[in-house]
């Protein structure tokens, strides 16, 4: 029967969903459809990734951040309660913050260095890549490194999950004013490295 | 704020890693603890006008359909002893056996 019920809110995806229709699949997922979830997951999951990068090691580390992310919101999805002004992004990018901040103070101990990582993170080399995309992967990945850790925090979810200023300051507990404030200050220094990187 | 924009994306998953993760993320939300009571519930949430209609309509026929088959068996039971009744003078009556008996 749930099934049955569950096949009403199965229609064509949209390429860019709302915030309504996306809470219409949180709802059909809830009570069994299957392309419902998948397609929560298709959606979100690139943007979740972003935003993890920035705050893990390795894209090993970041694979595993957003899985376990995924593999948490999925599997609890009883636990979202909707409210306006917060989309569901905002609450996986709240699990997938948490799940990272676990992760890194677990590899705090285990590892030598964060400059050790790094390294190791600019040296892999994803396909699919122009040269030109590698050097900005490289020099925003060593941007995001020296960042301090709330920075960093806020530049990962602003740009990387795509969230608003307000949102992600509902995220990371401060002013909205202040997200964009530290969002332009490291598009700038950004500029300014990749200026300096150029040949 | 664009260039930012565009050097992350250059830190989006690739078509693999996607792929990889997605099993696992399926099979977490398949073993989801579903609990009865939380997916009727949620199948109200999920909209209650039309849904609400279809559960209440369900609740009818599941609360009913044992009431009703009990109330058709007491109506039934009033004719089918009536029937019972109508046959009974066919057979001789034990008590009558035993007067002829001690006429005898």
């Amino acid at each position: 029967m749930f099934v049955f019920f569950a096949t009403f809110y199965t229609s064509e995806p949209a390429n860019n969903p709302g915030e309504e229709e996306i809470q219409q699949w949180v709802r059909a997922a809830r009570v069994g459809n299957a392309r419902a979830a998948r397609r929560l997951y298709d959606v979100h999951v690139a943007r979740v990734f972003r935003a993890v990068r920035g705050l893990c090691n390795s894209e090993a580390e970041a694979e595993d951040v957003t899985q376990d992310t995924f593999i948490d919101a999925l599997g609890h999805l009883n636990r979202y309660a909707p409210e306006k002004g917060k989309p569901f992004m905002l609450w996986l990018a709240t699990l997938a913050l948490n799940r990272a901040r676990k992760r890194h103070l677990g590899n705090k101990r285990e590892t030598a260095t964060d400059d050790a990582q790094l390294h190791l993170a600019l040296e892999a080399k994803p396909g699919g890549l122009s040269e030109e995309a590698l050097i900005r992967r490289r020099t925003l990945l060593t941007l995001l490194a020296t960042l301090p850790e709330r920075d960093r925090r806020v530049v990962s979810l602003y740009f990387g999950a795509e969230l608003s200023a307000d949102e992600v300051a509902q995220a990371v507990g401060t002013s909205a004013a202040n997200v964009r404030k530290i969002c332009e200050r490291q598009a700038a220094n950004l500029r300014e490295q990749w200026k300096g990187s150029e040949p | 704020m664009k260039p930012m924009q565009q050097a992350f994306t250059t830190l989006s998953p690739s078509k693999e890693t996607v792929e990889a993760m997605a099993p696992n993320a399926m099979a977490a939300w398949q073993a989801r603890p579903r609990a009865l009571w939380r997916e009727w519930l949620d199948v109200l949430w999920a909209a209650p006008l039309r849904n609400g209609a279809w559960v209440a309509a369900a609740t009818l026929v599941l609360f009913f359909s044992p009431l009703g088959s009990l109330l058709s068996a007491l109506l039934s039971m009033p004719k089918s002893e009536a029937m019972h009744a109508e046959r009974l003078p066919d057979r001789p009556h034990p008590s009558s056996n035993s007067k002829m008996a001690s006429r005898h």
